[in-house]
Protein backbone atom coordinates (compact mmCIF):
# COMPACT_ATOMS: atom_id res chain seq x y z
CA UNK A 1 0.00 0.00 0.00
CA UNK A 2 2.87 2.13 0.57
CA UNK A 3 4.58 1.67 -2.31
CA UNK A 4 1.37 2.55 -4.14
CA UNK A 5 1.19 5.63 -2.15
CA UNK A 6 4.64 6.43 -3.11
CA UNK A 7 4.04 5.82 -6.87
CA UNK A 8 0.30 7.78 -6.54
CA UNK A 9 1.90 10.49 -5.07
CA UNK A 10 4.80 10.56 -8.30
CA UNK A 11 1.37 10.64 -10.91
CA UNK A 12 0.23 13.61 -9.01
CA UNK A 13 3.13 15.55 -8.96
CA UNK A 14 3.81 15.10 -12.72
CA UNK A 15 -0.02 15.90 -13.95
CA UNK A 16 0.29 19.17 -11.87
CA UNK A 17 3.03 20.02 -13.31
CA UNK A 18 1.93 19.87 -16.72
CA UNK A 19 -0.52 23.14 -18.33
CA UNK A 20 -3.68 20.82 -18.39
CA UNK A 21 -5.54 21.63 -15.04
CA UNK A 22 -4.14 25.07 -15.58
CA UNK A 23 -6.18 25.58 -18.76
CA UNK A 24 -8.90 24.60 -17.64
CA UNK A 25 -9.10 26.20 -14.55
CA UNK A 26 -8.41 29.66 -16.19
CA UNK A 27 -10.88 29.36 -18.97
CA UNK A 28 -13.65 28.10 -15.94
CA UNK A 29 -12.91 31.47 -14.77
CA UNK A 30 -13.28 33.15 -17.16
CA UNK A 31 -16.61 31.30 -17.83
CA UNK A 32 -17.80 32.09 -14.16
CA UNK A 33 -17.00 35.57 -14.20
CA UNK A 34 -18.51 36.64 -17.55
CA UNK A 35 -21.66 34.07 -16.20
CA UNK A 36 -21.69 36.51 -13.28
CA UNK A 37 -21.77 39.67 -15.28
CA UNK A 38 -24.21 39.24 -17.13
CA UNK A 39 -27.14 42.16 -16.80
CA UNK A 40 -30.06 40.42 -17.02
CA UNK A 41 -32.43 43.64 -17.39
CA UNK A 42 -31.13 45.13 -13.94
CA UNK A 43 -32.92 42.19 -12.44
CA UNK A 44 -30.51 40.70 -9.14
CA UNK A 45 -30.03 37.98 -7.57
CA UNK A 46 -30.55 35.63 -10.61
CA UNK A 47 -27.73 33.00 -9.96
CA UNK A 48 -28.84 29.12 -11.40
CA UNK A 49 -28.18 29.66 -14.78
CA UNK A 50 -24.84 30.40 -13.60
CA UNK A 51 -24.96 27.20 -10.89
CA UNK A 52 -26.23 25.37 -14.22
CA UNK A 53 -23.55 26.51 -16.55
CA UNK A 54 -20.72 26.38 -14.11
CA UNK A 55 -21.46 23.05 -12.85
CA UNK A 56 -21.65 21.79 -15.70
CA UNK A 57 -18.34 23.22 -17.49
CA UNK A 58 -17.25 21.79 -13.70
CA UNK A 59 -17.99 18.11 -14.56
CA UNK A 60 -17.20 18.12 -17.70
CA UNK A 61 -13.22 19.15 -17.77
CA UNK A 62 -12.76 16.78 -14.66
CA UNK A 63 -14.17 14.07 -16.68
CA UNK A 64 -11.85 15.14 -19.32
CA UNK A 65 -9.07 15.65 -17.28
CA UNK A 66 -9.38 12.46 -15.89
CA UNK A 67 -10.28 10.31 -19.13
CA UNK A 68 -7.28 11.63 -20.78
CA UNK A 69 -4.77 11.09 -17.49
CA UNK A 70 -6.00 7.35 -16.98
CA UNK A 71 -5.96 6.48 -20.27
CA UNK A 72 -2.22 7.51 -20.70
CA UNK A 73 -0.78 6.61 -17.10
CA UNK A 74 0.20 2.67 -18.39
CA UNK A 75 0.85 3.03 -22.06
CA UNK A 76 3.06 6.10 -21.06
CA UNK A 77 4.79 3.61 -18.98
CA UNK A 78 5.41 1.13 -21.39
CA UNK A 79 6.41 2.75 -24.46
CA UNK A 80 9.10 4.96 -22.65
CA UNK A 81 9.73 2.28 -20.84
CA UNK A 82 9.65 3.28 -17.79
CA UNK A 83 8.44 0.38 -16.05
CA UNK A 84 11.41 -1.50 -16.45
CA UNK A 85 13.42 0.42 -13.89
CA UNK A 86 10.24 0.59 -12.11
CA UNK A 87 9.72 -2.79 -12.00
CA UNK A 88 13.02 -3.50 -11.35
CA UNK A 89 12.39 -2.23 -7.78
CA UNK A 90 10.80 -4.08 -5.12
CA UNK A 91 7.54 -3.44 -6.62
CA UNK A 92 5.12 -5.37 -8.03
CA UNK A 93 2.71 -5.12 -10.89
CA UNK A 94 -0.37 -4.92 -8.48
CA UNK A 95 1.52 -1.96 -6.79
CA UNK A 96 1.88 -0.35 -10.11
CA UNK A 97 -1.02 -0.44 -10.98
CA UNK A 98 -2.50 0.60 -7.62
CA UNK A 99 -0.60 3.45 -7.49
CA UNK A 100 -1.28 4.57 -10.95
CA UNK A 101 -5.12 3.94 -10.21
CA UNK A 102 -4.43 5.92 -6.63
CA UNK A 103 -2.55 8.88 -8.30
CA UNK A 104 -5.94 8.93 -11.09
CA UNK A 105 -7.99 9.60 -8.26
CA UNK A 106 -6.02 12.35 -6.25
CA UNK A 107 -5.67 13.97 -9.95
CA UNK A 108 -9.05 13.97 -10.35
CA UNK A 109 -9.92 14.85 -6.95
CA UNK A 110 -7.83 18.17 -6.69
CA UNK A 111 -8.79 19.35 -10.12
CA UNK A 112 -12.55 18.67 -9.43
CA UNK A 113 -12.37 20.11 -5.60
CA UNK A 114 -10.77 23.58 -7.00
CA UNK A 115 -13.53 23.98 -9.69
CA UNK A 116 -16.12 22.83 -7.09
CA UNK A 117 -14.58 25.35 -4.41
CA UNK A 118 -14.95 27.93 -6.90
CA UNK A 119 -17.89 27.60 -8.24
CA UNK A 120 -19.76 27.02 -4.75
CA UNK A 121 -17.96 30.80 -3.82
CA UNK A 122 -19.54 32.39 -7.12
CA UNK A 123 -22.50 31.15 -6.49
CA UNK A 124 -23.28 32.14 -3.11
CA UNK A 125 -21.65 35.55 -3.65
CA UNK A 126 -24.08 35.56 -6.55
CA UNK A 127 -27.31 34.49 -5.33
CA UNK A 128 -29.35 31.99 -3.39
CA UNK A 129 -25.96 29.78 -3.04
CA UNK A 130 -26.36 26.13 -3.14
CA UNK A 131 -27.87 23.95 -0.18
CA UNK A 132 -25.29 22.55 2.34
CA UNK A 133 -26.42 19.03 1.97
CA UNK A 134 -27.20 19.06 -1.29
CA UNK A 135 -23.28 20.80 -2.22
CA UNK A 136 -21.92 18.09 0.12
CA UNK A 137 -23.87 15.16 -1.53
CA UNK A 138 -23.28 16.64 -5.33
CA UNK A 139 -19.31 16.34 -4.36
CA UNK A 140 -19.47 13.40 -2.93
CA UNK A 141 -21.08 11.80 -5.60
CA UNK A 142 -18.97 13.20 -8.53
CA UNK A 143 -15.69 12.13 -6.49
CA UNK A 144 -17.12 8.63 -6.75
CA UNK A 145 -17.98 9.14 -10.48
CA UNK A 146 -14.67 9.99 -11.56
CA UNK A 147 -12.88 7.32 -9.60
CA UNK A 148 -15.33 4.75 -11.15
CA UNK A 149 -14.52 6.38 -14.39
CA UNK A 150 -10.12 6.53 -13.82
CA UNK A 151 -10.72 2.55 -12.99
CA UNK A 152 -12.66 1.68 -15.97
CA UNK A 153 -10.43 3.81 -17.86
CA UNK A 154 -7.31 1.75 -16.33
CA UNK A 155 -8.53 -1.60 -16.70
CA UNK A 156 -9.79 -0.36 -20.67
CA UNK A 157 -5.97 0.96 -21.11
CA UNK A 158 -4.78 -2.69 -20.37
CA UNK A 159 -6.39 -3.72 -23.77
CA UNK A 160 -7.08 -0.79 -26.04
CA UNK A 161 -5.09 2.33 -27.48
CA UNK A 162 -5.19 5.58 -25.69
CA UNK A 163 -6.98 7.01 -28.50
CA UNK A 164 -9.71 3.89 -28.64
CA UNK A 165 -9.42 3.66 -24.82
CA UNK A 166 -11.04 7.68 -24.47
CA UNK A 167 -13.21 7.52 -27.06
CA UNK A 168 -14.99 4.42 -25.44
CA UNK A 169 -14.87 6.56 -22.06
CA UNK A 170 -16.15 9.12 -23.37
CA UNK A 171 -18.94 6.60 -25.50
CA UNK A 172 -20.17 4.92 -22.50
CA UNK A 173 -20.22 7.61 -20.20
CA UNK A 174 -22.59 9.72 -22.14
CA UNK A 175 -24.70 6.62 -23.77
CA UNK A 176 -25.24 5.54 -19.48
CA UNK A 177 -25.98 9.28 -18.57
CA UNK A 178 -28.48 9.72 -21.33
CA UNK A 179 -29.89 6.29 -22.04
CA UNK A 180 -28.95 4.05 -18.77
CA UNK A 181 -32.22 4.36 -17.40
CA UNK A 182 -34.32 3.55 -20.21
CA UNK A 183 -32.28 0.63 -21.49
CA UNK A 184 -33.96 -1.53 -19.75
CA UNK A 185 -37.57 -0.40 -20.61
CA UNK A 186 -36.24 -0.70 -24.24
CA UNK A 187 -34.90 -4.04 -23.70
CA UNK A 188 -38.58 -5.37 -22.52
CA UNK A 189 -40.06 -4.04 -26.49
CA UNK A 190 -37.34 -6.09 -28.37
CA UNK A 191 -37.25 -9.78 -29.05
CA UNK A 192 -35.88 -12.28 -26.57
CA UNK A 193 -32.55 -12.26 -28.04
CA UNK A 194 -32.14 -9.02 -28.17
CA UNK A 195 -33.73 -8.21 -24.99
CA UNK A 196 -30.89 -10.34 -23.30
CA UNK A 197 -28.08 -8.25 -24.58
CA UNK A 198 -29.24 -5.45 -24.15
CA UNK A 199 -30.41 -6.48 -19.77
CA UNK A 200 -26.42 -7.64 -19.99
CA UNK A 201 -25.89 -4.23 -20.98
CA UNK A 202 -28.10 -2.40 -18.48
CA UNK A 203 -26.89 -4.91 -15.60
CA UNK A 204 -22.68 -4.77 -16.84
CA UNK A 205 -22.51 -0.96 -17.64
CA UNK A 206 -21.47 1.45 -14.79
CA UNK A 207 -24.69 3.56 -14.53
CA UNK A 208 -23.09 7.21 -14.74
CA UNK A 209 -26.42 8.74 -14.26
CA UNK A 210 -26.80 7.87 -10.68
CA UNK A 211 -23.79 10.40 -9.83
CA UNK A 212 -25.34 13.65 -11.29
CA UNK A 213 -27.15 15.49 -8.64
CA UNK A 214 -26.83 19.00 -10.69
CA UNK A 215 -30.89 19.37 -11.08
CA UNK A 216 -31.41 19.20 -7.55
CA UNK A 217 -28.99 21.17 -6.71
CA UNK A 218 -29.63 24.14 -9.09
CA UNK A 219 -32.89 23.86 -8.59
CA UNK A 220 -32.78 23.51 -4.61
CA UNK A 221 -34.58 20.35 -4.10
CA UNK A 222 -34.50 17.32 -1.27
CA UNK A 223 -31.47 15.91 -0.62
CA UNK A 224 -31.34 12.30 -1.27
CA UNK A 225 -31.95 10.02 1.50
CA UNK A 226 -28.90 8.38 3.20
CA UNK A 227 -29.47 4.84 2.21
CA UNK A 228 -29.05 5.65 -1.40
CA UNK A 229 -25.91 7.39 -0.78
CA UNK A 230 -25.10 4.23 0.91
CA UNK A 231 -26.23 2.05 -2.02
CA UNK A 232 -24.76 4.35 -4.53
CA UNK A 233 -21.37 4.10 -2.55
CA UNK A 234 -21.55 0.63 -2.11
CA UNK A 235 -22.12 0.05 -6.19
CA UNK A 236 -19.15 2.25 -6.80
CA UNK A 237 -16.64 0.33 -4.72
CA UNK A 238 -17.65 -3.03 -5.90
CA UNK A 239 -17.26 -1.80 -9.37
CA UNK A 240 -13.69 -0.17 -8.52
CA UNK A 241 -12.75 -3.38 -6.90
CA UNK A 242 -13.68 -5.65 -9.91
CA UNK A 243 -12.11 -2.85 -12.42
CA UNK A 244 -8.85 -2.38 -10.63
CA UNK A 245 -8.52 -6.48 -9.87
CA UNK A 246 -9.53 -7.02 -13.41
CA UNK A 247 -6.96 -4.59 -14.55
CA UNK A 248 -4.35 -5.87 -12.41
CA UNK A 249 -4.92 -9.19 -13.29
CA UNK A 250 -4.05 -8.31 -16.95
CA UNK A 251 -1.52 -6.48 -16.27
CA UNK A 252 0.46 -9.21 -14.56
CA UNK A 253 -0.60 -11.45 -17.58
CA UNK A 254 0.95 -8.95 -20.07
CA UNK A 255 3.93 -9.83 -21.32
CA UNK A 256 6.26 -6.70 -20.98
CA UNK B 1 3.49 21.04 -33.60
CA UNK B 2 1.75 24.31 -32.30
CA UNK B 3 -1.39 22.62 -31.14
CA UNK B 4 0.14 20.50 -28.89
CA UNK B 5 -1.75 18.24 -26.01
CA UNK B 6 -5.17 19.70 -24.91
CA UNK B 7 -4.94 22.71 -26.21
CA UNK B 8 -6.92 20.68 -29.75
CA UNK B 9 -9.53 19.99 -27.50
CA UNK B 10 -10.50 24.08 -27.21
CA UNK B 11 -10.58 23.78 -31.16
CA UNK B 12 -14.09 22.52 -31.44
CA UNK B 13 -14.88 25.32 -28.75
CA UNK B 14 -13.56 27.78 -30.94
CA UNK B 15 -14.95 26.73 -34.57
CA UNK B 16 -17.99 26.55 -32.75
CA UNK B 17 -17.67 29.97 -30.96
CA UNK B 18 -16.75 31.50 -34.61
CA UNK B 19 -19.36 29.59 -36.72
CA UNK B 20 -22.52 30.89 -34.09
CA UNK B 21 -20.58 34.64 -34.68
CA UNK B 22 -20.65 33.46 -38.74
CA UNK B 23 -24.66 32.01 -38.48
CA UNK B 24 -25.75 35.79 -36.72
CA UNK B 25 -24.38 37.62 -39.42
CA UNK B 26 -25.58 35.49 -42.44
CA UNK B 27 -28.58 34.68 -40.85
CA UNK B 28 -29.75 38.14 -40.04
CA UNK B 29 -28.94 39.81 -43.36
CA UNK B 30 -30.55 36.89 -45.72
CA UNK B 31 -33.71 36.83 -43.37
CA UNK B 32 -34.60 40.08 -44.06
CA UNK B 33 -33.71 39.53 -47.71
CA UNK B 34 -35.47 36.26 -48.42
CA UNK B 35 -33.03 34.32 -49.75
CA UNK B 36 -33.35 31.75 -46.73
CA UNK B 37 -35.64 29.70 -48.37
CA UNK B 38 -33.78 29.04 -51.39
CA UNK B 39 -30.29 28.28 -49.97
CA UNK B 40 -29.73 25.27 -48.83
CA UNK B 41 -27.01 26.24 -46.93
CA UNK B 42 -28.80 28.87 -45.11
CA UNK B 43 -31.60 27.09 -44.40
CA UNK B 44 -29.13 24.16 -42.91
CA UNK B 45 -27.64 26.86 -40.84
CA UNK B 46 -30.98 28.62 -40.12
CA UNK B 47 -32.17 25.39 -39.23
CA UNK B 48 -29.14 24.66 -36.87
CA UNK B 49 -29.64 27.81 -35.09
CA UNK B 50 -33.60 27.85 -34.44
CA UNK B 51 -32.72 24.15 -32.85
CA UNK B 52 -30.32 24.93 -30.45
CA UNK B 53 -32.60 28.53 -30.11
CA UNK B 54 -36.19 25.76 -29.07
CA UNK B 55 -33.59 23.83 -26.96
CA UNK B 56 -32.80 26.88 -24.64
CA UNK B 57 -36.05 28.07 -24.52
CA UNK B 58 -37.49 25.07 -23.31
CA UNK B 59 -35.43 25.36 -20.58
CA UNK B 60 -37.63 28.25 -19.74
CA UNK B 61 -40.18 25.69 -19.50
CA UNK B 62 -38.05 23.77 -17.34
CA UNK B 63 -36.74 25.98 -15.18
CA UNK B 64 -40.81 26.85 -14.31
CA UNK B 65 -40.82 23.30 -13.08
CA UNK B 66 -37.88 23.05 -11.28
CA UNK B 67 -35.98 22.35 -13.22
CA UNK B 68 -37.73 19.23 -14.79
CA UNK B 69 -39.92 19.20 -18.19
CA UNK B 70 -43.36 19.91 -18.20
CA UNK B 71 -45.30 16.43 -15.52
CA UNK B 72 -47.51 14.32 -18.01
CA UNK B 73 -50.43 15.37 -15.99
CA UNK B 74 -50.15 19.13 -16.71
CA UNK B 75 -49.78 18.22 -19.78
CA UNK B 76 -52.97 16.44 -20.03
CA UNK B 77 -54.82 19.38 -17.96
CA UNK B 78 -53.88 21.45 -20.69
CA UNK B 79 -55.00 19.24 -23.59
CA UNK B 80 -58.86 19.09 -21.72
CA UNK B 81 -58.33 16.04 -19.30
CA UNK B 82 -61.35 15.92 -16.95
CA UNK B 83 -60.65 15.40 -13.45
CA UNK B 84 -61.22 11.78 -12.74
CA UNK B 85 -59.14 10.93 -16.07
CA UNK B 86 -56.48 13.12 -14.29
CA UNK B 87 -56.35 11.54 -10.55
CA UNK B 88 -57.08 8.08 -12.38
CA UNK B 89 -53.79 8.98 -15.10
CA UNK B 90 -51.45 9.64 -11.67
CA UNK B 91 -52.71 6.87 -9.64
CA UNK B 92 -51.26 5.01 -12.91
CA UNK B 93 -48.20 6.62 -13.37
CA UNK B 94 -46.94 6.51 -9.83
CA UNK B 95 -47.99 2.51 -9.65
CA UNK B 96 -45.56 2.28 -12.98
CA UNK B 97 -42.85 3.95 -11.29
CA UNK B 98 -43.37 2.03 -7.65
CA UNK B 99 -43.26 -1.54 -10.22
CA UNK B 100 -40.16 -0.72 -11.85
CA UNK B 101 -38.49 0.42 -8.82
CA UNK B 102 -39.32 -2.40 -6.76
CA UNK B 103 -38.17 -4.47 -9.61
CA UNK B 104 -34.31 -4.25 -9.47
CA UNK B 105 -32.10 -2.11 -7.42
CA UNK B 106 -30.76 -0.09 -10.52
CA UNK B 107 -34.30 0.89 -10.93
CA UNK B 108 -34.49 1.92 -7.39
CA UNK B 109 -31.26 4.28 -7.19
CA UNK B 110 -33.11 5.70 -10.17
CA UNK B 111 -35.58 6.21 -8.83
CA UNK B 112 -35.01 7.87 -6.25
CA UNK B 113 -31.70 9.79 -7.60
CA UNK B 114 -34.16 11.53 -10.29
CA UNK B 115 -36.63 13.87 -9.49
CA UNK B 116 -40.30 12.51 -9.80
CA UNK B 117 -42.43 15.69 -7.73
CA UNK B 118 -43.84 18.96 -9.03
CA UNK B 119 -43.05 22.27 -8.24
CA UNK B 120 -43.63 25.56 -9.87
CA UNK B 121 -40.86 28.65 -9.17
CA UNK B 122 -42.34 30.97 -6.01
CA UNK B 123 -42.91 34.30 -6.74
CA UNK B 124 -39.33 34.95 -5.21
CA UNK B 125 -38.01 32.73 -7.80
CA UNK B 126 -39.65 33.45 -10.74
CA UNK B 127 -36.63 35.46 -12.14
CA UNK B 128 -35.18 32.42 -12.47
CA UNK B 129 -36.20 31.90 -15.81
CA UNK B 130 -35.65 35.90 -17.34
CA UNK B 131 -31.63 34.29 -18.40
CA UNK B 132 -33.25 31.66 -20.75
CA UNK B 133 -35.88 33.73 -22.68
CA UNK B 134 -33.08 36.35 -23.15
CA UNK B 135 -30.89 33.67 -24.65
CA UNK B 136 -33.26 31.83 -26.75
CA UNK B 137 -34.26 35.21 -28.25
CA UNK B 138 -30.48 36.14 -28.47
CA UNK B 139 -30.02 32.57 -30.58
CA UNK B 140 -32.65 32.97 -32.18
CA UNK B 141 -33.87 36.95 -32.97
CA UNK B 142 -36.98 35.32 -35.19
CA UNK B 143 -38.42 32.76 -32.03
CA UNK B 144 -41.62 35.51 -31.22
CA UNK B 145 -42.68 33.25 -28.53
CA UNK B 146 -39.21 34.22 -26.64
CA UNK B 147 -40.11 37.98 -26.72
CA UNK B 148 -44.18 37.34 -25.99
CA UNK B 149 -43.12 35.51 -22.49
CA UNK B 150 -40.14 37.23 -22.06
CA UNK B 151 -42.12 40.73 -22.00
CA UNK B 152 -45.03 39.21 -19.99
CA UNK B 153 -42.60 37.92 -17.36
CA UNK B 154 -40.54 40.79 -17.23
CA UNK B 155 -43.38 43.49 -17.54
CA UNK B 156 -46.14 41.68 -15.73
CA UNK B 157 -44.64 39.59 -13.18
CA UNK B 158 -41.46 40.70 -12.58
CA UNK B 159 -42.72 44.49 -12.42
CA UNK B 160 -39.77 45.57 -14.80
CA UNK B 161 -42.26 47.17 -17.60
CA UNK B 162 -39.38 49.43 -18.68
CA UNK B 163 -37.32 46.27 -19.60
CA UNK B 164 -40.16 44.56 -20.54
CA UNK B 165 -40.55 46.95 -23.67
CA UNK B 166 -36.93 47.49 -24.36
CA UNK B 167 -36.97 43.49 -24.79
CA UNK B 168 -39.97 43.79 -26.63
CA UNK B 169 -38.65 46.97 -29.11
CA UNK B 170 -35.73 44.25 -29.79
CA UNK B 171 -38.37 41.55 -30.92
CA UNK B 172 -40.56 44.16 -32.97
CA UNK B 173 -37.18 45.31 -34.95
CA UNK B 174 -36.39 41.76 -35.88
CA UNK B 175 -39.55 40.99 -36.65
CA UNK B 176 -41.98 43.99 -37.34
CA UNK B 177 -45.10 41.79 -38.95
CA UNK B 178 -45.72 39.65 -36.09
CA UNK B 179 -48.86 40.97 -34.01
CA UNK B 180 -48.35 38.88 -30.62
CA UNK B 181 -45.84 41.12 -30.36
CA UNK B 182 -47.64 44.45 -30.20
CA UNK B 183 -50.09 42.33 -28.33
CA UNK B 184 -47.48 41.87 -25.48
CA UNK B 185 -46.86 45.63 -25.99
CA UNK B 186 -50.13 46.91 -25.56
CA UNK B 187 -50.62 44.49 -22.91
CA UNK B 188 -47.78 45.76 -20.55
CA UNK B 189 -48.64 49.73 -21.60
CA UNK B 190 -52.77 48.39 -20.59
CA UNK B 191 -51.65 46.32 -17.19
CA UNK B 192 -48.31 47.83 -16.05
CA UNK B 193 -48.03 50.87 -17.10
CA UNK B 194 -51.94 51.90 -17.55
CA UNK B 195 -51.19 53.88 -20.23
CA UNK B 196 -54.30 53.32 -22.32
CA UNK B 197 -53.85 55.25 -25.70
CA UNK B 198 -50.32 54.04 -26.28
CA UNK B 199 -51.75 50.56 -25.45
CA UNK B 200 -54.84 51.32 -27.70
CA UNK B 201 -52.23 52.25 -30.63
CA UNK B 202 -50.14 48.95 -30.25
CA UNK B 203 -53.63 46.72 -30.13
CA UNK B 204 -54.76 48.95 -33.26
CA UNK B 205 -51.37 48.23 -34.88
CA UNK B 206 -51.76 44.10 -33.79
CA UNK B 207 -55.68 44.19 -35.15
CA UNK B 208 -53.90 45.33 -38.60
CA UNK B 209 -51.53 42.80 -38.72
CA UNK B 210 -53.73 39.88 -37.90
CA UNK B 211 -55.56 37.86 -40.69
CA UNK B 212 -57.47 34.92 -40.90
CA UNK B 213 -54.30 32.77 -41.42
CA UNK B 214 -51.81 34.20 -38.59
CA UNK B 215 -54.38 34.48 -35.99
CA UNK B 216 -57.70 32.52 -34.57
CA UNK B 217 -61.13 34.19 -34.59
CA UNK B 218 -60.29 33.83 -29.99
CA UNK B 219 -57.22 35.94 -30.64
CA UNK B 220 -58.53 38.34 -32.62
CA UNK B 221 -61.70 38.62 -30.10
CA UNK B 222 -59.44 39.43 -27.80
CA UNK B 223 -57.21 42.12 -29.20
CA UNK B 224 -60.81 43.78 -30.25
CA UNK B 225 -61.95 43.43 -26.53
CA UNK B 226 -58.67 44.72 -25.18
CA UNK B 227 -58.46 47.43 -27.86
CA UNK B 228 -62.25 48.86 -26.90
CA UNK B 229 -61.80 48.32 -23.12
CA UNK B 230 -58.65 50.91 -23.88
CA UNK B 231 -60.48 53.69 -25.68
CA UNK B 232 -63.03 53.05 -23.11
CA UNK B 233 -60.80 53.86 -20.66
CA UNK B 234 -59.60 56.86 -22.38
CA UNK B 235 -63.53 58.23 -22.96
CA UNK B 236 -63.00 57.52 -26.62
CA UNK B 237 -66.54 56.10 -27.06
CA UNK B 238 -67.39 56.28 -30.30
CA UNK B 239 -64.24 53.90 -31.38
CA UNK B 240 -64.95 51.96 -28.17
CA UNK B 241 -68.31 51.38 -29.40
CA UNK B 242 -66.96 50.29 -33.50
CA UNK B 243 -64.54 47.78 -32.01
CA UNK B 244 -67.23 46.16 -29.38
CA UNK B 245 -69.33 45.91 -32.82
CA UNK B 246 -66.60 44.21 -34.60
CA UNK B 247 -66.00 41.99 -31.67
CA UNK B 248 -70.33 41.20 -31.78
CA UNK B 249 -70.07 39.97 -35.06
CA UNK B 250 -67.43 37.10 -34.07
CA UNK B 251 -69.50 36.07 -30.90
CA UNK B 252 -72.13 33.91 -31.35
CA UNK B 253 -73.90 35.32 -27.54
CA UNK B 254 -73.57 38.81 -27.99
CA UNK B 255 -76.16 39.62 -25.42
CA UNK B 256 -73.57 41.01 -23.19
CA UNK B 257 -71.83 43.18 -25.54
CA UNK B 258 -75.11 44.49 -26.87
CA UNK B 259 -75.37 45.90 -23.04
CA UNK B 260 -71.74 47.56 -23.26
CA UNK B 261 -72.20 48.84 -26.48
CA UNK B 262 -75.55 50.83 -25.09
CA UNK B 263 -73.99 51.81 -21.93
CA UNK B 264 -71.13 53.25 -24.22
CA UNK B 265 -73.94 55.19 -26.30
CA UNK B 266 -75.14 56.38 -23.43
CA UNK B 267 -71.88 58.02 -22.20
CA UNK B 268 -70.79 58.93 -25.37
CA UNK B 269 -74.19 61.10 -25.29
CA UNK B 270 -73.53 62.61 -21.89
CA UNK B 271 -69.74 63.76 -23.37
CA UNK B 272 -71.28 65.60 -25.96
Amino acid sequence: MFKSLIIAQNVLRESLRKKDFYVFLIFLLILVVFLANINMFNVSGISRYLKEMSLEMAYLFSLIIVIVFSAKLMPQELGAKTIYPLLAKPVSRRDVLAGKFLGACFIAGVCFSIFYSLIGIAAALKGEGFSLDLFFQGYILWSLQLMLMAAMVIFFSMHLTVSANITLSFCIYFLMNWFGPHIREISFMLNKTSGIVLSLFYYLLPHFEFYDLRTRMVHMWTPLPAFIMGYIMLYTLIYVLLLISAAIYSFKKKIL
Amino acid sequence: MILKGKTILFLPLLILILSINLDTYFFDDNFKKGIREKDILFKAIGSFRESIGAMVWLKTDEYFHGGIPRPKEEKCLEQGMDAEHEHEHKERHSTDVVRLAGDDFIALINHYVSIAEHKHLSSQQEKEIVPWFMLAAKIDPHNIQAYVVGGYWLGERLGRPDEALQFLEEGRMNNPDEWQIYEQFGDIYYRAKQDYLKAANYFKMCYRLMTGENSTVHDRKRILTFLAASYEKIEEYSLAIEYFKLLKQLESTAGDIDKRIKHLEELNRKLN
